[in-house]
């Protein structure tokens, strides 16, 4: 339902600039005004985060193995999107950055846009709403063939929202702090791997 | 620089206001819609950006067929390094929670 609504969104300001609905003036904000947006961001995330401290306590008495989780997510991703960068002409560290959104399409793809380009944003954006959306496919599949600790992994920074009810419906409810603890983590570690991926 | 300090306190800030905040209901919710507004004014605001660039459509095929190899080459490495790190310190346990 959200993806819908960010989607229609992006749409809506994709047509009403490209058909030139968007008056200069607006225009000129559109520029300026993202980075404010990205700081209430991030801010309302930390805040939540904090928020959620018996569910981090609680963790710290569970298996130790699920910090490990996100480390083999981070990795795997990097070296993905290493990897990719070396057969697409986009460049290593930008195939890095884009792959370094863990998923999480609504913080990278604006980070990239400000920070980089507007080509890196759209294909941030669209390369993580895939990681989500082909995560929402495959959990089932993955659990079965690889356990459920990949699982987790594949949804990336979504694994702490869109994808903890698909990911504790299949691999069962004990996963669900894992998972929580992994997407909490990849969401703190995006806004710290992106600058210095690509360059301050 | 310091434009990436600034993301980064205001992260920092918001953790350590939520965390010796009492949790509350309401505000949680409050949160919650505050946060899918900003998302959806930056997600417009994005698409009103790729909206004025020229020659879009090219662009956009381009942009489509290299976010899926990185999507992919991302998902089956992900895939293959929590499998090792399963089969290097999960052996015991038989691999599962």
């Amino acid at each position: 339902m959200m993806l819908l609504a960010i989607i229609s969104c992006l749409l809506l300001g994709l047509g009403a600039a490209y058909i030139g609905l968007m008056p200069p003036e607006v225009a000129v904000f559109v520029n300026e005004a993202p980075f404010y947006c990205l700081c209430a961001m991030l801010f309302i995330v930390g805040y939540g985060m904090g928020q959620d401290k018996n569910t981090l306590r609680g963790l710290f008495k569970e298996n130790a193995f699920v910090f490990l989780v996100p480390v083999g997510t981070i990795i795997g991703t990097l070296v993905g999107g290493l990897l990719a960068g070396l057969i697409l002409p986009l460049g290593i560290r930008e195939s890095m950055a884009v792959a370094g959104g863990f998923g999480w399409y609504t913080y990278s793809a604006v980070y990239l846009a400000e920070m980089h380009s507007a080509d890196l944003g759209a294909i941030a954006f669209l390369s993580n709403v895939s990681r989500e959306m082909l995560a929402i496919i495959l959990i089932p599949a993955v659990v079965r063939f690889f356990g459920a600790y990949p699982a987790v992994s594949i949804c990336g920074a979504t694994s702490m929202d869109v994808t903890l009810p698909l990911l504790a419906h299949y691999a069962g409810s004990k996963i669900g702090a894992a998972a929580f603890l992994h997407g909490a983590v990849l969401s703190f570690v995006t806004p710290l791997l992106l600058p210095l991926l690509i360059g301050f | 620089m310091s434009s990436n300090l600034i993301l980064l306190v205001s992260l920092l800030a918001g953790l350590l206001l939520g965390f010796f905040t009492k949790p509350a209901a309401n505000r949680a919710r409050l949160a919650n819609r505050l946060l899918m507004a900003t998302i959806l004014v930056l997600i417009f605001m994005m698409g009103a950006r790729l909206g004025l660039m020229p020659d879009l459509g090219e662009r956009i095929l381009a942009y489509g067929r290299a976010a899926i190899v990185i999507t992919i080459s991302a998902l089956i490495f992900s895939i293959i390094a929590v499998r090792i790190l399963v089969w290097l310190f999960m052996r015991k346990r038989g691999g599962e929670l």
